[in-house]
């Protein structure tokens, strides 16, 4: 039986989030808890820092006004509420009768070698052009969040950095940040900067790999084995820090479990700064070649609007200014650097950030290992404060956000949203009216990472 | 000879591999393109979009019960004889995330299983020996039936 919320009650939250919306906050995140027979939701937003939240408690089975009527970036969000927990929203009905009038849909997924994640798209298409499309994820949920509530910190870490192999350090890392503001730790400066350097390895392997998915689903095949080598030589040049190329069991709470010798740490840096040539060579064949620049420009077409409440390369690409990094607890502050944006988001404006990323990301090692300070890299620490936090963090395909509770270093609540969360609800809109063809490239232009946005 | 026989003998010339990321962090998948882009003495293994065209099913990740469905949907397509590979701890034992209750399987709950590949993140070179040999345990198998048939 659902319970429908009163008019009243209805327009009191609307209201509220069209406040919010009108005063220029943005939505942070939205998450949910189950209660003896109600449902809390708790709706976070942010201006210039500063965090502020609207918390609701409904009965199970109510149905509850959607947040997309103000916020269309928060559909994904909902939607997992929606799957976890006894209460739905108003415009869910939506999917359903997408699906019903799919009569003579191509289904494409949920396994596909061009599709790096599973999810199912459903799309009816008029002389091969996309008319409806549905959207179908969850193949990849596995639990995580809950499995992480009881644990201690060490346990729900082990379980966050194997989230997702192109972000699991950033989530770990942020994991850490949240638990060490909790509880006032002070990481030694050259944990921090090592912490950085193995971050920005971590983005530059989650952008070498994007930009080969997209080689891939370009078709430009000897491109893409150039990109095998730098991600060869990515691997090559880790191998002296650590056995694991995907650097997972490297942080602990207040540092690195080990130190990287000077020596190790220079040999690295020799290695990686030889991509540098290999990835201009790259990015100065496609921009000089008229075929690849006229496909992509015209493919994956972002308004402004939507690029202002998007994250990451999207709402670079399109003249939004986000630099995420100075977020962060890492000392980035002491680096020099700057973040590109382009003037209109489209595939090849956003192709054109990830080389400069890479190169970006090049650089910030180079100066953090000139300025490796000496010292421990493990501060000695008792966890035992209660309380909770809500952390942001870079990713590198955008902004990541954890809110996470913790009572004597066992974790009471956690929830991560990742940038692909964000941009997963408008990529429906920038599907339609495109040539089946286009739909893998468009598609790795989003870079998301479904295995840490279903978790 | 057969039929069979010269169909078996034209299909050990190259494997059609059909890889599965079920819920996981796509490691152990990434792991197996850097294998097959690279120079390597294992050479005629090709991924395939087709369940029809593959030999083999490599899954990797946790499989929840919205998955299963589609899996057993994919192996039921793949002709006869084939292969099924578990890749990477979650696949073969479910990891960190596979807890009594939580409607996780490994792939030895849903389908039978040729050979198992653990770690995490499991070389690449060894998924491409492991499928290799899992296929020929297959063919041998199916031989050994036959003879014993006759």
């Amino acid at each position: 039986m659902s319970i429908f919320l009163t008019e009243q009650k209805n327009g009191e939250l609307i209201g509220k989030w069209f406040a919010y919306k009108h005063t220029g906050y943005n939505l942070l995140l939205i998450k949910a808890n189950k209660k003896q027979g109600y449902v809390e939701i708790n709706y976070f937003f942010e201006k210039d820092g500063n965090i502020d939240t609207i918390d609701i408690e409904v009965p199970e089975h109510s149905i509850l006004p959607s947040i997309t009527i103000a916020y269309l970036e928060g559909a994904q969000m909902q939607k997992e509420i929606a799957d976890c927990y006894p209460i739905r929203f108003d415009l869910h009905k939506e999917d359903n009768v997408e699906k019903k009038d799919f009569h003579a849909a191509v289904e494409w997924g949920p396994f596909h070698p061009l599709l790096p994640e599973p999810v199912l798209f459903r799309f009816t298409i008029s002389d091969e052009i996309i008319d409806q499309i549905n959207v179908e994820t969850g193949y990849n949920y596995r639990g995580v969040e809950r499995l992480c509530i009881g644990k201690k910190v060490s346990e729900a870490l082990e379980m966050l950095e194997r989230l997702s192999s192109v972000n699991g350090f950033s989530i770990g890392l942020a994991f850490l940040h949240a638990v060490e503001k909790i509880n006032n730790v002070n990481v030694p400066e050259r944990a921090n900067f090592l912490r950085l350097i193995f971050n920005e390895l971590s983005f530059l392997k989650a952008n070498l790999y994007s930009l080969s998915h997209l080689t891939k689903c370009l078709g430009l095949l000897s491109d893409y084995s150039d990109l095998i080598g730098l991600i060869k030589l990515y691997n090559e040049a880790v191998a002296y820090a650590t056995e694991e190329p995907q650097l997972k069991d490297i942080l602990v709470l207040g540092g690195v479990k080990e130190d990287v010798s000077n020596e190790a740490i220079f040999q690295l840096n020799v290695i990686i700064q030889e991509m540098v040539q290999g990835l201009s060579d790259i990015r100065r064949t496609w921009e000089s070649t008229h075929s690849i620049v006229n496909r992509l420009s015209s493919l994956g077409k972002v308004d402004s609007k939507t690029a202002r409440v998007s994250t990451g390369r999207l709402a670079r690409a399109a003249g939004v200014y986000e630099n995420i990094r100075r977020l962060s607890k890492l000392p980035y502050s002491k680096l020099s650097y700057e973040v590109s944006c382009k003037e209109e988001s489209n595939c090849f404006t956003r192709t054109m950030l990830i080389f400069e990323d890479c190169l970006l990301s090049l650089s910030l090692i180079d100066q953090a290992i000139d300025m490796l300070p000496h010292g421990d890299v493990r501060a000695s620490i008792n966890i035992n404060r209660n309380g909770y936090t809500v952390v942001r963090e870079k990713e590198a395909y955008g902004e990541l956000v954890i809110y996470l509770s913790l009572e004597s270093g066992v974790v009471t609540d956690i929830k991560i949203r990742n940038s692909s969360s964000l941009k997963f609800p408008f990529l429906s809109q920038c599907l339609r009216g495109i040539q089946i063809n286009d739909i893998p490239v468009i598609i790795s232009s989003f870079e998301l990472d479904f295995s840490a946005m279903e978790k | 000879m057969s039929f069979a026989d010269l169909l078996n003998k034209i299909r050990t010339r190259s494997i059609s591999v059909f890889v599965i990321q079920a819920g996981g962090c796509r490691g152990c998948v990434d792991a197996l393109s850097m294998a097959l882009s690279e120079q390597n003495t294992i050479k005629g293994i090709t991924l395939t979009g087709n369940p029809k065209h593959a030999d083999c099913l490599l899954i990797s990740g946790c499989i929840n019960e919205k998955s299963k469905e589609e899996i057993m949907q994919i192996y039921e397509k793949i002709p006869s004889p084939k292969a099924v590979v578990a890749a990477g701890a979650c696949a073969c034992s479910g990891s960190l995330f596979r807890r009594q209750g939580n409607q996780l399987y490994i792939v030895e709950d849903v389908l039978p299983v040729t050979s198992w590949i653990r770690g995490c993140t499991p070389d690449g070179t060894e998924m491409l020996e492991t499928i290799v040999r899992a296929m020929e345990n297959v063919k041998n198998k199916q031989a050994k039936g036959e003879r014993d048939k006759n």
